[in-house]
């Protein structure tokens, strides 16, 4: 049988398999829900509106004060929110904890403990409600009503880097995650966006992004979340097809070499799943370009980041299903693929735009952003250079351990035919 | 009515739309019974009927004075191989056995005392710790004549059980079943008629769900007496006669071959007349039943 | 042999073959939490968090699995054709992983008070019937489609709808109700859960010999 035949055979058994069905019920869940929710055109802003967004400037002016004041209401009341995997836990200080964080606070602030209980706010005074937004920042509510305390701020003397290095203790204090850690504490004061900065994001997403790319990157940050675990139940179901003795048999006599019947499947696998991404892809590309319609977009950014963004998610996941199915026999590909989804998912939710690095999950969870994709795009073609190149090398892997279990090793046949040929010699 | 019997009354058992057995009327004695057909005649559906895996859509059965739809009683009666027959893979031969005992019902005092002593017969006491997995063929099938004999059953169903064995383990088969067929009725089904010859004194054959044969093993083979034929052909003659007679076999002799030939007629002049066996007997009835004939 | 005897037996074999395994992996998951999830000190709301988020999942590892090892059609034949209802085995081994899934729940809850957060049995019935209506779900699936991957599948894409999700899905109540301060769902998630439970038991007993 030609590779062509075998490839075709084996995105057959795919496409006939309720999994990857599942797999594409899942796609449309999230676009759906998630995507095309909020889905809105692309609109110039007007001079002289009331608020453009926030920017990337930081107003350290308002930053410093704001984030001791809040640092200062939760030392008060020793609970102190942070995110330490994108989910808000409490943390809760013992004394020694909370003997240290006063001395912070003092040595920030130049107060004592006394005027600093004084100065710390009741509940209400919420940093954004425990909730970061979609662009970063943090919103410092004050009750309507309520009489704000006189405001902290740092002690004389004392430079804007200790501050952020004292800050960074109080950070590492609360275990990480916290507002507080240095490349967080410009979420205390992000400068409004101005109007000319805000026609110049709309310009980038006009001109540089032609339309289409501002939310293809969108569209590849939800669609990714489920793109990085269930290729691999798609890759176990079909490895797992095979597990009865007498079909595997009949499958590893043949001629075929294992290093192209591994390639076939996997291929096979990647070729459903990105197809059913690129038709999806292809369904956004219209209704973007439709919603704005007055617009000249490109047709290809959502197929050029859908193979770019989300294939290489798409290679690991297959390559972990396959390599540990055929290794075991068992599906515990799902819950290993999955264990790392959940902790890339939840450790990626502290950054939903701009920190890239090196997780499995790379998110953009924003309508443009480009100034932020163009400035982390290395950093970005790195991360997936890595994981395609994961994926292929745990294909290969694959093909290493199917051809040894065709001869006899690692619990393949072989281990039966020992047993066999040693109760032969012992009834001799 | 005997008490170790099977009796089959116009059963038949449909898969949708398809009629996998159609009026099927039978009766089996104690020993050894042979079922013989095609692929896809109704044995496996038989098989499975009578072991209370299957609902009839029609007729009745009763196996040993008990009818079909008292399944926990019919299940405790009948002990069955099936054709595909496996266990908990990752379980030990004996884990697996006594396990199988405890779905049986049996007490844990007669699953001591049988469970060592079955695996001594069927050859497998020194893979009583051997993972069910590690097992050859050979050995899977004897646990599997094991397993069905666990709760001293009435019936014993067995569901080619020879596939797949060398000759020696199917010899070494055959005798076993040979054994226990001494007090209960085995029902033995397969296609190799080798099988049957051997050890069965009755069979019924079966064709497309319907019965198209029962009674002895000579009865059947005398149905093709004076229909078969031994010649001497070369390699060419050999080819012409495949293609106006039923060839049954054809031993290489020297540069020739020696045809063993099913017809109304002598294929060759030089052709000699044989004693039909079962498998003739068997080929002649298919062919009878594709001309439009009828079994008995 | 007894009926209460013989299914004591059948519960001793599938709990130490097939409920073990199953039953470590829970552990792994439930060691895996404190990683995630703040979980000392926390009120009531914030305890909710791992519960929801993740401890309800024990029933995804504990009770998908419960139909499985018959998946195999010759395994199956051989065990169906016993004199034990498949069903009987496969209700043995369901009350096995609820019963562990209760366990090892009230003893999280329990580390939980003692660890200051402000827990109380509601939390724990609302983890419990998270978790079973998960597995159950699971459960079904598997049983409807005989496959083991399909199993596992279904319910944890219910469960990542659901926490992307603001509202119940299929008119259930949220998941994630007690941990976004609403009233738990419990009781209508348990009694859901019960049902997709009976119903794969069900189908299972209608999984043919051969098929």
């Amino acid at each position: 049988m030609s590779g062509w035949s075998l490839f075709t055979k084996e995105c057959r058994r795919v496409v006939t398999g309720l999994p990857f069905w599942l797999l594409v019920a899942a796609l449309l869940a999230f676009l759906s829900t998630q995507f095309m929710a909020g889905l809105k055109p692309l609109e110039e802003p007007q001079p002289g509106l009331a608020s453009y967004g926030a920017s990337d400037r930081v107003d350290w002016e308002k930053a410093v004060p704001a984030a001791l004041q809040s640092l200062a209401g939760e030392y008060g009341e020793n609970r102190y929110k942070t995110y330490p995997f994108g989910f808000v836990k409490t943390v809760r200080l013992k004394e020694e904890g909370r003997e240290r964080m006063g001395e912070l606070l003092s040595e920030l602030t130049g107060r004592s403990e006394e005027e600093l209980a004084a100065a710390a706010q009741p509940a209400g005074f919420a940093v954004g409600g425990g909730e970061r937004q979609p662009d970063g920042s943090f919103a410092v509510q004050v009750p309507q009503g309520e009489e704000t305390a006189p405001s902290l701020t740092l002690a004389p003397g004392l430079a804007r880097e200790d501050f952020v290095r004292l800050m960074g203790e109080a950070d590492e204090l609360l275990g990480g995650g916290s507002s507080y850690a240095a490349e967080k504490l410009a979420g205390f004061g992000r400068e409004p966006l101005r109007y000319e900065e805000a026609l110049e994001q709309y310009r980038q997403m006009v001109e540089e992004d032609r339309v289409t790319g501002a939310y293809a990157r969108l569209f590849c940050d939800y669609m990714g979340i489920p793109l990085a675990v269930l290729p691999a139940f798609v890759a176990a179901a079909l490895w797992l097809k095979d597990r009865r003795a007498g079909a595997r048999e009949a499958v590893w006599s043949r001629r075929v070499s294992s290093l192209a019947l591994t390639a076939a499947r996997f291929g096979a696998v990647i070729a459903a799943v990105m197809g059913a991404v690129l038709v999806l892809a292809g369904w956004m590309t219209a209704v973007v370009l439709a919603k704005n319609g007055d617009l000249s977009g490109s047709l290809t950014a959502f197929f050029s980041y859908s193979l770019g963004w989300l294939l290489p998610g798409v290679l690991v996941s297959a390559g972990v299903g396959a390599f540990l199915t055929e290794c075991t026999d068992t599906p515990i590909a799902i819950f290993v693929q999955g264990a790392w989804w959940y902790l890339s998912l939840f450790a990626g939710a502290g950054d939903l735009v701009g920190g890239y690095g090196w997780s499995l999950l790379i998110r953009h969870n924003r309508l443009g952003g480009y100034a932020e994709y163009r400035a982390g795009l290395v950093q970005i073609a790195a991360n997936r250079l890595v994981y395609a190149l994961a994926g292929l090398l745990l294909m290969l892997l694959t093909g290493l351990v199917l051809e040894q279990k065709r001869r006899g090793r690692f619990g393949g046949m072989g281990k039966a035919l020992r047993v066999h040929r040693r109760c032969q010699r012992a009834a001799v | 009515m005997e008490e170790n019997t099977v009796e089959i009354r116009d059963l038949s058992v449909t898969y949708g739309k398809k009629e996998a057995l159609s009026h099927l009327d039978l009766t089996v004695r104690p020993g050894l019974f042979g079922l013989l057909g095609r692929n896809g005649a109704g044995k496996t559906t038989l098989m499975r009927t009578l072991a209370g895996l299957l609902t009839p859509s029609g007729g009745k059965a009763i196996v040993c004075g008990v009818p079909l739809q008292m399944r926990a009683q019919i299940r405790q009666m009948t002990g069955y191989l099936p054709q595909d027959f496996n266990v908990y893979p990752s379980m030990r031969v004996e884990e697996a056995l006594d396990y199988l005992g405890v779905l049986s019902g049996l007490p844990r005092r007669v699953r001591r005392e049988r469970v060592p002593a079955l695996l001594r017969r069927v050859n497998l006491e020194e893979q009583a710790g051997a993972r069910v997995r590690a097992l050859s063929g050979g050995m899977r099938r004897r646990l599997g004549i094991a397993q069905a004999l666990l709760h001293d059953p009435r019936v014993l169903i067995v569901d080619e059980p020879t596939a797949g064995l060398d000759p020696e383990e199917r010899i070494r088969f055959r005798n076993l079943l040979g054994e226990v067929a001494s007090d209960r009725v085995v029902l033995l089904s397969t296609h190799i008629v080798g099988d049957i010859e051997a050890v069965c004194e009755n069979l019924a054959v079966l064709e497309r769900g319907r019965l198209l044969y029962s009674g002895s093993v000579e009865g059947l083979a005398e149905r093709a007496q004076g229909q078969v034929y031994q010649v001497s052909v070369s390699r060419a003659q050999l080819e012409a006669l495949k293609e106006r007679f039923s060839v049954t076999a054809a031993l290489q002799e020297g540069s020739g071959f020696v045809a063993r030939v099913l017809g109304d007629r002598p294929p060759l002049p030089a052709a000699t007349p044989c004693m039909p066996g079962l498998e003739d007997g068997y080929l002649a009835l298919l062919a009878e039943e594709e001309r439009g004939g009828e079994g008995r | 042999m007894e009926w209460g005897k013989r299914y004591a037996s059948i519960a001793a074999v599938n709990g130490r073959r097939y409920s073990l395994p199953s039953l470590l992996l829970a552990l792994v998951l439930l060691a895996l939490l404190p990683v995630l999830f703040g979980m000392a000190e926390l009120d009531a709301a914030a305890a909710a968090q791992p519960l929801e988020m993740g401890a309800v999942l024990i029933g995804v590892v504990l009770l998908v699995p419960v139909c499985a090892p018959e998946l195999d059609s010759g395994v199956r034949e051989t065990a169906d054709a016993r004199r034990t209802p498949a069903v009987g085995v496969c209700l043995v081994r369901t009350l096995l992983g609820a019963a562990a899934a209760a366990v090892l729940l009230a003893a999280l809850v329990g580390w939980m008070g003692q660890n200051g957060c402000q827990v109380s049995a509601l939390h724990w019935f609302d983890a419990f019937a998270g978790a079973l209506f998960l597995g159950g779900l699971g459960m079904l699936a598997l049983a409807l489609a005989k496959n083991q991957v399909v199993g596992y599948m279904v319910p944890l894409l219910y469960y990542s709808v659901s926490l992307v999700s603001k509202k119940g899905l299929l008119g259930l109540p949220s998941l994630l109700a007690m941990s976004r301060g609403e009233p738990s769902g419990a009781p209508v998630l348990a009694a859901a859960g019960v049902g997709a439970v009976a119903l794969a038991l069900l189908a299972r007993s209608r999984w043919k010999a051969g098929r």
